[in-house]
């Protein structure tokens, strides 16, 4: 065999080889494709349930736990203002002490 | 409703879209992989995983942008496969010394081919014949090629990619391109010389 071959002719006996795989082969890509557009389609319905997800944080369900995080943060400020304040009391008692100038009431107790 | 209905008409047609672009390139991309693995069975895991994350990830795509995220996730999957064979060759040259290193050389497509051409020499005209064998000498050729030289030579002259998207699609520089083509087609040429064709 001896022949000139432009670059342009392999392209042409690729494509021409194209029509050459054999049938099996070309039952594997068509199964292949179906999967990939099953892959796709599930892909598809996740992103929707994606949106009803987020259509879903807006109802009163989640306007529920907004309220109740809010509930809990009020109450761990007001543990929090309680917990100071007896702090201050004793120390105002401690300094009291230290100077004698404990009020009689103290010692009633 | 309406919503809903419009979104559904946008998902099917994209679905479309898909379904025509992989049956469309669903040959060429075993082609390429058969060339670069040498193995029917791997090449079509191979496609198979491409359209897989193609679908699964780049669906949404715009349709022009398909064709290259393709070819970019078909060749880091050839990538991936050469990766786990160079590990695992690794370790049975670690755990035998018995076993051949380079079996693939005595691999010859030509072999399959021409027990084919002999089984219908009687009724295969010349031409068709003679083309046959010109296509297994170009396959084995291309086979023979770097991994590289090949994924620019098919890119470029077969996908008909510029320059540009070859590079993209390859994860490397335009300058890389060029060089791995220009190797490409002197090797070609060479290979195909030794044969009685020449390259021009």
């Amino acid at each position: 065999m001896s022949k000139k071959l432009q670059p342009e002719h392999i392209r042409q006996v690729l494509d021409n080889s194209l029509e050459q795989i054999e049938p099996p082969v070309l039952s594997r890509l068509r199964q292949a494709r179906e999967q990939a557009l099953a892959r796709h389609d599930a892909a598809a319905a996740r992103g929707a349930s994606g949106w009803a997800a987020r259509w879903h944080f807006d109802t009163p369900h989640y306007k529920f736990r907004y309220f109740a995080a809010a509930a809990v943060f009020a109450a761990v400020l007001f543990s929090g203002m309680t917990y100071w304040q007896h702090v201050h009391e004793a120390t105002e008692v401690d300094v009291a002490i230290l100077t004698d100038e404990l009020p009689i009431e103290v010692y009633v107790d | 409703m309406h919503l809903t209905s419009s979104q559904e008409q946008i998902n099917l047609a994209s679905r479309d879209e898909l379904s025509r672009f992989l049956a469309e390139a669903e040959r060429r991309a075993y082609k390429q992989a058969l060339f670069a693995v040498r193995d029917e069975h791997v090449a079509l895991d191979i496609v198979q995983d491409a359209m897989l994350k193609l679908a699964e990830k780049y669906a949404a795509k715009p349709m022009e942008e398909l064709p290259l995220l393709f070819q970019r996730i078909l060749q880091n999957t050839i990538r991936d496969y050469y990766r786990r064979q160079k590990v695992r060759s690794m370790w049975t040259t670690l755990t035998s010394s018995l076993i051949p290193q380079h079996e693939e050389d005595d691999y010859d497509p030509l072999d399959t081919l021409q027990s084919k051409d002999n089984n219908n020499q009687t009724s295969a005209p010349d031409a068709s014949l003679e083309q046959l064998q010109l296509l297994a000498l170009i396959e084995k050729a291309l086979m023979d090629l770097a991994p590289r030289q090949r994924e620019a030579f098919l890119l470029r002259y077969w996908e008909d990619m510029d320059t540009a998207e070859t590079a993209a699609a390859m994860g490397c520089s335009e300058g890389s391109v060029k060089q791995h083509c220009s190797r490409a087609i002197h090797a070609l040429a060479a290979a195909l010389k030794a044969q009685g064709i020449d390259l021009s």
